[in-house]
Order: C-alpha cells, then structure tokens, then sequence
C-alpha cells in the first residue's frame, strides 16, 4: 500500500500510517521487515503473517505487570494479555505521553486497556525475534472497548486471511507466502478461539 | 475456561507454594485465576505467571495473608440470589430452550426456580453434560455465574455436574413485575395489553409492537418461529420468561424465550402516552435535524429511490430538507400513491421510527402531497461517515483562546499572541478537538468544534475552564484529560472533508452489539475445520 494522498502544493501531504488491529498471536510469529527504500527516512514496515505490512498497531487487552527500569533514562515495560496471548509494551521518555499514562496505571488488579504503538522486531543473540510494541499512547478503558477490538481485530484478521489466499495477490501477500507457512486456517481458528472467549448470551 | 483446567493451574502453583514452606489459600488463588482468565480473557499461561507472582508477594508479608470469602459449595443458591463470577450450584425447570447462535454452543435457554429466572448456555466442549429438556428439572453444580452488561447468566462447562430431578415439583411463579420495574435479564411475568402492532420491518421478524400495563409501555418482537403463535392486538396476556433487553437507555421485551396464555377475563388501563399513538390533529412542520422518535410532519423532496427489498415494500429512498436527509418507507397500501422523484412534499403526521439509532420515517400513516409543482429544496449535502478508533487527541486539542477582531477567531498563542493582531488580552475560549480517527486502513484526520467535543468528552468549557484555572498545567490538563477520556473509543463522525481534514459536524460511541461476535465466529468457524451454522 501507498501513500496515496493528493499532492498538495510543492509538498506531498504527509498520510499518517493506519493502525493494524492484530491479536498477540499472530504478532509474535512475525519475522520479516521490508523497507520500501535505502533512504535513512523510509519507514520500517513489519510484515504480518496473514501477509499485510504494518508500521503501526491498535492492540487491547488486560494489563498484568508493569516494570520500571532504570534510573537516568527511565523505560517502562508492560505485558498485555489478549485473548491469544502477550504483547510486551515499552514505553521510554522519547514517548512522554505514553510513559506519564503508563505510570499512572495500577496493575495490582487487572484493568483492561487499549495501546497504539510502533512494533519493533529485536533479534535476540540465538535467533529468535522478538517483537515488540513501543507505546504511543495507553489508555485504561472499559470492558466494551476491549470487546470492540476483539470484534475489530478478528475482522481485520479474517480480511487479511481472505485476501492470504486470493487468486489476485499482492506483492506482501506473495512475500508472506513466501516467508509464513501457516495454513489460513490456523487463523481462523485463533479468530474463532479468541472471539468464543468475549462470547455472551 | 472451565473448572477442571482452572483447578489443574491451581494445584500446580499450591505445590509450589508449598515447596517455599507456606500453605496455599487455594480459594484465592482459584478465584484470582477466573478473574484473570475469565473475566479479562487473560491467557492461561500468563495468569498463572501473574497470580504465583502475586502470591510470593503477598507471603513476603505474613499478616497480609487474606481469608477468601466463604464458598458455597454444594450449597443450593436461588437464582435472585446469584452474583456474577460465583461458582454456584442450583435446582431449576428449563423453561425455555432457543437454538444457539454459534458453533461453539451446544444448548442456550433460560432456567427458572421460584425466585426468579436467569440466560444460560451449555458449551459444545462440555459434551459430557446430559441433553437437557424443556419442562424438565435439574439440579446443576459448579456452573459458573458470568455476567454481560451488568446481567448475570450461567456457563455450563465441562466441570459442571447435572443431574434430573426425577420428583414431581411445580414451579410457582412470582406476582407480575410492572413494566416501569423491568431490568435486564429475564423477567418471570408480566401481565400485560397489546395495545400497538408495528410494520414488521424484516422477514425474520414475526411480530413487533407496544404492550402495557399500569406502569407504562414496553416495545416488544417477536422473531420467526414456527412454533409461535401471534399475539392478538388488544389482547390482555400473562407473558412468562420474555428477555429483556436494554438499547439507547430503554427496556424491550423478546417474546422467543417466553410462553404467553391470554388472560380473556383482564383489561387494563392504559395510561395516555404522548409520542406513541397517532396525532389526531396536523403536525406543525419540523425539520429533519430536530426529528424524534414518534410522529412529525415534514416539508421534503424526493432525492433518491431505492429498489425495493421486498414485495410488501411499495416504495423506498431518501427524502430531504435544508438540514438533511432522511430515510422513508411506504409500505403496500391501495390507497397511497407512489411519490415522484424530484419534487417536493408537504407530509403530515408521518412516523417516526429509530432503529439501530438511525431515524427513518414511515409514510403510511401520513398525508402528503406535492402542492406547489414548482417548488424546489436545497438538500442539505450528504456528510462524510467515518467509523474508527480515536488513535490520537492531539496537540493544540482542549482548552484554545480566539483573537476577539472581527472576523479574525485565530488561536492565541501562549503570550495571547495573534499571528495578525499581536497581543490580544479580551480573548474568548473555544473548546475543540485536533485528533486522528483510524479504521485500520486509514488514518483521518479530524476536527470536533465545542459541541461535538462536549458532547463526547461529557465536559462542558465551562467545566473545563475551570479545571485548567486549578490545574498546574493549565490548558494542556485539558488535552490530557481529553485524551484519557477518549482515545481508544470506537466513534462514528459524520462530517465533510476540507483540505484533509474531516470537519465533524456530530459523533457518537459505537456500543457492543453481541450479534457481531457471532457472525463473525461463524465466519470463522464455517471453513475452519469447525461445524458452521
């Protein structure tokens, strides 16, 4: 995807990145980074699974542990829980807001929240990456918000996994058939699992 | 999650509460984990992390080691007694069955005792657990109290037991609940008047309309069914078992879980309503913008004509005035005409109708027609919709100061400087909101005046005036508490784009609707390996 928005004057209109609703599940198996240019400026995309880039996500879930490391530069760091697994959260006082908003939160009891935030893949020393998400802004929010990810982010998800398997593919959807090899039904079922747990009558 | 796997995870941090030479409260710890796993969908692993993690704490300091609250095991609790998250055991008579709404529901009904009745659902996974039959009793232990929007409903697991009650019990029920009364839930009984049968708007709905009794009126519906009979208007009915929902603020009744018998000796005395029963006389003419539920008449053109859906539908599109547009229907009836595109109508006294928090009107029981042939509207322009998340409050939202010059209104910087007119010190305030709405595909840019911004943060200026005036940080408290009070909120905006940004002339919240979770579970569940419905 493009940035596609009309020139505007000698500028070009600067569209921010959308916001990928991706459950913790899928985020976790992500390994590759694309970037469209060498320029130090081009962003860095992170290839989802399901076989869209994205450079920035809207993620929700219960907030378990909060750290605080450091003394100089303080950086927080935070586990949220969805309903498929973790997402490890920081936040640094390059994101003041986010920091200020991560300190005020309790996590002696649970609270739900809502994250957006940057993903950022770290390859540890035996391998493995690691992704995760640097706060924009983390919010405490009610039970119904969290709800409405859920619904949001298995929609989002079973989209991606449709166009996954389209007869018409993308470049990212090559790629990601390329570099994943889950069946779209892992997906689905990941869908399925996390959207019985919101489930009521 | 069900009982046998939270009691696995249990045992597994006891023991290793017990290998650090402390006795495990296994109660608490047991609870801990439903809340974490049940409640706020945690992932097991992690709860299990979070609550041994907790538990070292808490024996770090002795003295602080809480007793868990009493259990009820085994004990038999009446249904007007259960509190969500309990782990309750009952003796009830199924009093309704309904065919789940997902694959991974293998029974869903209503359960009732003499104290009350009470949603429950039977999960596929839980196959163990015997059929139940309606009519019949059963006592059910260890099912678990959930709880949606305040209501509680039962979640019969792969832990739970159930086992029929084979003596012969009657179930008494309760006096009728008044309507003015009514709480989401299940209701026992209502005896109450069909006074109002409604246009069934859609073929899966058999019958809606308005009953009432003493207290007040209630809308009900009733949605296809072989195995339901219609009720008869005018009728007095005692109704057993209905559903009760909450939308917008107000109480509907869903007749599919109940069984009625009509009450022939009864009648009731209404009481007069404004709103719901047709004027008698002439409606003054209204606008679009200012249209509520109930009736209304209207000055419009006839802008856009819609296929009809269905053959009892004659006619349907979009009617409009200066302030907007508004759907309208006209239902088959020989004795109304067909509107002509184009032109212009005075409509007296048609109906007003909201569903899924939209107006539209119905023609039906109106007057209209198109007296002055040359009479034409400005339509008010169709807005923009977006539908998103608020991803960002940002910079320069909250609290602003305008330059007060004629015609100038620019935000004062800081020292109350204005980028033409310098220092302006008889400012006046603006409240407003800069942010970006994001539908995972785009990212919109937004700007909310005073009164969208009040009205979704809650906050009045003035209240936010004075909030800044007491705060260190001023104008940016206000920022800040827009941002708490709004970012992550799913919104709809209705506005018009300018110059990339999305002027929004109203917004509301998106509210949960359940339905949503099951289509999609049925989308996901149709092709993954899972038995779709």
């Amino acid at each position: 995807m493009t940035s596609g928005s009309a020139p505007n004057g000698q500028f070009m209109s600067y569209e921010r990145e959308p916001a990928k609703r991706v459950f913790a599940a899928e985020l976790r198996e992500a390994t590759k980074t694309i970037k469209d240019t060498e320029d130090e400026k081009s962003p860095v995309y992170l290839l989802l699974p399901t076989g869209e880039r994205c450079n920035r996500v809207l993620i929700a879930g219960t907030i378990t542990q909060k750290d605080k490391v450091g003394d100089q530069n303080i950086l927080y760091r935070a586990r949220v829980s969805d309903p498929t697994g973790i997402f490890y959260i920081n936040a640094s006082s390059y994101q003041p807001e986010a920091m200020h908003q991560l300190a005020k939160i309790d996590t002696a009891n649970p609270s739900f929240v809502v994250v957006v935030g940057k993903p950022n893949a770290y390859t540890n020393p035996e391998g493995k990456t690691l992704i995760s998400v640097r706060a924009e802004s983390i919010l405490v929010v009610d039970q119904e918000i969290r709800d409405l990810w859920v619904q949001d982010a298995a929609r989002s998800t079973l989209d991606r996994v449709d166009a996954l398997s389209s007869d018409s593919p993308s470049a990212d959807v090559l790629l990601a058939r390329e570099t994943y090899h889950f069946p779209p039904e892992h997906w689905k079922k990941m869908v399925f699992d996390a959207l019985s747990r919101i489930m009521q009558l | 999650m069900d009982a046998q796997q939270i009691q696995q995870i249990t045992d597994r941090i006891s023991q290793n509460l017990v290998s650090k030479g402390v006795s495990p409260d296994k109660q608490n710890i047991s609870e801990k984990l439903t809340l974490y796993i049940n409640e706020f969908g945690v992932v097991p692993f992690e709860a299990e992390r979070k609550v041994l993690s907790d538990q070292y704490k808490q024996y770090n300091i002795p003295e602080e080691a809480k007793q868990a609250p009493g259990s009820s095991a085994g004990e038999i609790v009446n249904i007007a007694d259960i509190q969500p998250n309990d782990w309750v055991t009952v003796e009830v008579k199924v009093v309704s069955l309904q065919t789940p709404n997902s694959p991974a529901i293998a029974q869903s009904g209503i359960f009732a005792d003499s104290s009350g009745a009470v949603r429950f659902v039977v999960f596929s996974k839980a196959s163990e657990l015997p059929k139940l039959e309606l009519e019949k009793w059963y006592r059910v232990e260890s099912a678990v109290v959930d709880s949606f929007k305040g209501v509680p409903n039962l979640k019969l697991h792969s832990g739970s037991r159930v086992t029929e009650i084979e003596d012969d019990r009657c179930l008494v029920p309760s006096e009728p609940t008044k309507l003015r009364d009514l709480k989401p839930g299940v209701v026992s009984c209502v005896h109450v008047k069909f006074i109002e049968e409604w246009e069934s708007r859609s073929d899966r709905m058999m019958q809606s309309g308005l009953v009432a009794d003493e207290s007040g009126r209630t809308k009900f519906v009733l949605w296809q069914d072989p195995e339901k009979e219609k009720l008869v208007p005018g009728a007095v009915y005692n109704i057993f078992y209905a559903s009760v929902d909450e939308y917008n603020g107000r109480f509907s009744l869903t007749l599919n879980s109940a069984v009625w018998i009509q009450d022939e000796d009864a009648e009731i005395s209404v009481p007069v309503s404004s709103g719901s029963s047709a004027p008698k006389e002439p409606l003054p003419i209204s606008t679009i913008r200012d249209l509520k539920v109930g009736y209304a008449s209207l000055r419009v053109k006839f802008v856009e004509e819609w296929e009809s859906k269905s053959e009892r539908m004659m006619q349907s599109g979009l009617v409009g005035d200066e302030t907007g547009r508004i759907k309208f229907v006209l239902w088959q009836d020989d004795s109304k005409e067909r509107l002509e595109l184009g032109r212009v109508y005075e409509i007296i006294n048609a109906k007003v109708d909201e569903f899924n928090g939209r107006l539209s009107i119905s023609l039906n029981p109106a007057t209209y027609s198109a007296a002055e042939p040359e009479a034409d509207i400005a339509v008010g322009t169709r807005l923009d919709e977006v539908t998103g998340t608020i991803v960002q409050v940002s910079k320069g939202s909250g609290l602003v100061r305008r330059c007060p010059v004629e015609g100038c209104n620019r935000v004062l910087s800081r020292q109350n400087f204005c980028p033409i007119h310098e220092i302006q010190n008889a400012f006046h305030y603006d409240l407003r909101i800069k942010g970006v709405v994001d539908n995972g595909q785009r990212a919109y840019n937004v700007l909310m005046n005073r009164e969208v911004t009040e009205q979704l943060s809650g906050m009045t200026m003035e209240q936010a005036i004075e909030m800044a005036s007491n705060s260190p940080l001023g104008l940016e408290e206000i920022q800040a508490v827009l941002t708490e009070k709004l970012c992550g909120r799913y919104v709809i905006c209705l506005g018009n784009e300018f110059d990339g940004r999305i002027l929004v002339k109203s917004a509301e919240f998106i509210h949960l609707d359940p339905k949503i979770t099951a289509e999609l579970m049925n989308r996901a569940g149709a092709s993954a390996g899972g038995s779709g419905v």
